[in-house]
């Protein structure tokens, strides 16, 4: 019944129109993709090569001098380093707590639905509200986080406009919304297979040894996603950092990413912007590549 | 025998575990909870009792001030010069007790003028829009003087503003009946008679305590927006409206476009293109997403900028005009279960390929539409940076560049700012409450596959 009518509609006009219109409906949306983003890395190279002039585009050919002069400044330099601070701090605040979270509303029996809706509601509190909010704790006279630390007997700190601490102020907050993350993870220990689980408490694998021994390594291909995650949305912050404290004080917070606004922003340097952008973008796609490399011959 | 004595330790094993987790829990939702609620608590307080040291948890009772002035021994007069004489002094009264008395957590200023007996004049106005009115109305950056506050036609302008009630024949209002002449009544009798020289006598005022006009205050923070940006049309009449008209109007034009371009993208992949090409497509579109938005920002400005896509519209809706990646992915995962019978029966009728995802794929797929919808609400709604950059009217801002430019705005008081703060976070908090369920299994949705 089937081959008559196969051999009938694989006709010549037919079968090259079988060819031609997945393509045909793939058009717009691999054109849309490529205009506005690959095209734009490469107009990032192409502004990068020119002492670029906006007005009379791109102005006169340089080469890679931007890049060279970039790297000749403390202040390019300085850029990095306070993004691998901020990175170093996300990982080590921010990126275990959700886990913890995870695994212990995982124990509840009760009240588990309510306070997972609770661990989400920051999570979706709009990113300016939560700056302001937390602009106010931190207000050295008048914010509740020198009452706390009057409290217990330390001494009241600038908090933001201290650059010690000013990395710290800006990550915080993030402790507190880690809500979406703290979903992925339980997700996650609630797919591994109750006989699993049940086997190993007839052996004895019961409490914290469960959670160590069963669950953690069921779940660490999860926590590898999110650590990639972690690092590449750490590695351009731009948001916090710039609502904060606007890169200050002194530079303290001034990421990459801040760090790339302000050579266009405010020097109208488009040329050094440029180059600081490509070479971000390098270093977070090598970053990638090495951590899916890791992870691949860690599953093999 | 190890299976027996790991079923006698595994109760207390366990519960010690459930005490860690139940308490690691509450603490750490309370922690939570905590700025929350601080700002709740901040954000009621007025300008003054905001700036108090140590800072207080639960604010002031507000109260509220009637002032009762009368015109009885002011003789005969028409009820046009009555009118006027009435609002000059009712704009001095408000405006010199709120600048004197900042302290006192005055929220409402009532002021009746009396005569004869009955009630002529009748004006009442809540603290937050005497404050609006002084930083950014009628008497922006003005002092609060006599002559100042009565200076042209601004006393008549301002009370428009404030609103009041005159008739001759007498109001159905009366104030309430004196009390015992308290400490208020004398300093308001020296401040009206002989600093402000008001017309009307000052007879006597109450004093009562209303706990209501703290939560009034939210509808002045709600208002902020459209005296600060009183020059722009549009925030003038709808005020903080505007901005969330922006916001949701981004969100949705990227969930239709996402919906729409990955869905087709992804049918295309999953249906008609074989194994190999279909991945290649797939790794496009998924490279695509993970370019950095911080290392292309500035291309995209100058581009964008060249092709006039800039401080309009279209700059902030054309960077949803590509498939994400990820919603293809997610997509293509969903296509490729349904069973092919289905395509193949249809193609047999003759049914074109349009045809097949329109009236096959697309009716299954709703639980993942509802997927994308949740998920570019989330990251929508946090997006600021594009829209920061490319904005510069201020009717086109949307909801983050608003807050964070009226936070930045130095003459906006900091109440004003928590309180619409926290305007902006009750609805997302109710959100969550009621879509909590679809939103957890959005997220799971997404983790288990990605």
């Amino acid at each position: 019944m089937n081959q008559p009518l196969q051999a009938r509609i694989h006709t010549r006009g037919y079968s090259l129109q079988r060819k031609l219109a997945p393509w045909l409906l793939l058009a717009p949306p691999i054109l849309l993709t490529a205009w506005l983003k690959y095209y734009l890395i490469i107009k990032a190279f192409y502004m990068s090569l020119f002492d670029y002039n906006a007005i009379e585009a791109p102005g006169p050919f340089v080469g890679f001098a931007n890049y060279a002069r970039m790297f000749s400044t403390q202040y390019y330099w300085d850029a990095w380093s306070n993004t691998f601070v901020f990175l170093f701090l996300t990982l080590i605040m921010t990126f275990l707590i959700p886990i913890v979270q995870a695994l212990f509303l995982n124990e509840l029996i009760r009240l588990r639905h309510v306070f997972t809706t609770l661990y989400i509601v920051p999570a979706l509190i709009p990113t300016a509200v939560n700056m302001i909010i937390w602009k106010w704790i931190w207000h050295p006279d008048y914010g509740v986080a020198n009452r706390i630390l009057l409290f217990f007997g330390g001494q009241p700190q600038a908090w933001l406009s201290d650059p010690d601490f000013t990395k710290f102020c800006i990550v915080f907050p993030g402790v507190l919304g880690g809500g979406l993350s703290v979903l992925l993870y339980l997700s996650a220990i609630q797919g591994i297979s109750r006989e699993m689980i049940e086997s190993s408490q007839l052996d004895g694998c019961t409490g914290w040894r469960r959670i160590v021994h069963i669950i953690l390594p069921n779940i660490r291909f999860l926590i590898f996603i999110q650590l990639v995650m972690a690092v590449i949305l750490t590695m351009q912050l731009l948001d916090a950092p710039y609502m904060y404290t606007a890169g200050g004080p002194s530079g303290a917070s001034t990421t990459m990413g801040v760090y790339i606004y302000n050579t266009f922003q405010q020097d109208f340097n488009y040329g050094r912007g440029s180059s600081a952008s490509i070479v971000l973008l390098c270093v977070i796609a090598v970053m990638s590549a090495v951590q899916m490399k890791l992870d691949r011959s860690q599953k093999n | 025998m190890s299976n027996k004595s790991g079923k006698i330790k595994s109760p207390t094993a366990d519960r010690i575990l459930k005490i860690t987790a139940y308490s690691f829990t509450v603490l750490f939702s309370l922690l939570l909870l905590y700025p929350l609620l601080y700002t709740i608590s901040n954000s009621v307080k007025d300008h003054v009792r905001i700036y108090d040291v140590p800072p207080k948890t639960i604010p002031e009772a507000a109260r509220s001030l009637s002032i009762v002035l009368d015109y009885s021994e002011l003789g005969a007069m028409d009820d046009r010069e009555l009118l006027d004489l009435a609002q000059r002094d009712n704009i001095l009264a408000m405006f010199s007790t709120l600048a004197e008395y900042p302290r006192d957590s005055l929220f409402e200023i009532k002021t009746f003028g009396v005569k004869e007996g009955k009630t002529i004049f009748y004006s009442r106005a809540h603290k937050m829009k005497l404050e609006l009115l002084r930083d950014f109305g009628v008497y922006r950056g003005s002092v609060v003087k006599a002559d100042v506050l009565l200076h042209g036609d601004r006393y008549v302008r301002a009370s428009d503003a404030i609103g009041y009630e005159f008739d001759s024949v007498g109001l159905p209002r009366q104030p309430e009946a004196s009390p015992a002449r308290d400490e208020f009544d004398s300093r308001l009798t020296a401040l009206f008679a002989d600093k402000y020289k008001l017309e009307g006598f000052f007879s006597h005022s109450t004093l009562n305590t209303n706990n209501v006009l703290l939560l009034e205050n939210y509808w002045y923070y709600f208002q902020l927006p459209s005296y600060v940006y009183s020059n722009n049309e549009l925030i003038a009449q709808y005020s903080f409206l505007t901005f969330v008209f922006n916001t949701l109007l981004v969100i949705g034009w990227a969930i239709v476009t996402q919906v729409v371009l990955c869905s087709l993208s992804a049918f295309v992949i999953s249906r008609l293109l074989d194994r190999k090409a279909g991945n290649a497509v797939l790794l496009y579109f998924l490279g695509a997403m993970m370019i950095p938005f911080a290392s292309i920002m500035l291309p995209q400005l100058v581009m964008y900028k060249e092709i006039g896509f800039y401080d309009n519209y279209g700059a902030l809706l054309l960077p949803f005009l590509y498939p994400f990646g990820f919603f293809v992915y997610l997509f293509k995962g969903f296509f490729d279960q349904i069973p092919s019978d289905y395509f193949e029966a249809a193609r047999m009728d003759g049914a074109s390929n349009l045809y097949l995802f329109a009236k096959i794929c697309m009716p299954l797929s709703k639980p993942i539409i509802t997927l994308i919808v949740l998920q570019t609400f989330i990251g929508n709604w946090n997006d600021f940076f594009w829209a920061w950059l490319v904005t510069e009217k201020q009717h086109l801002w949307t909801i983050n560049v608003a807050l964070y430019s009226l936070s930045i705005n130095g003459s906006t008081k900091q109440n004003f700012i928590l309180g619409l703060s926290v305007l902006m976070t009750l609805p997302v908090i109710l959100m969550t409450v009621i879509s909590s369920r679809q939103l957890k299994q959005s997220v799971m949705g997404s983790g288990v596959k990605g």
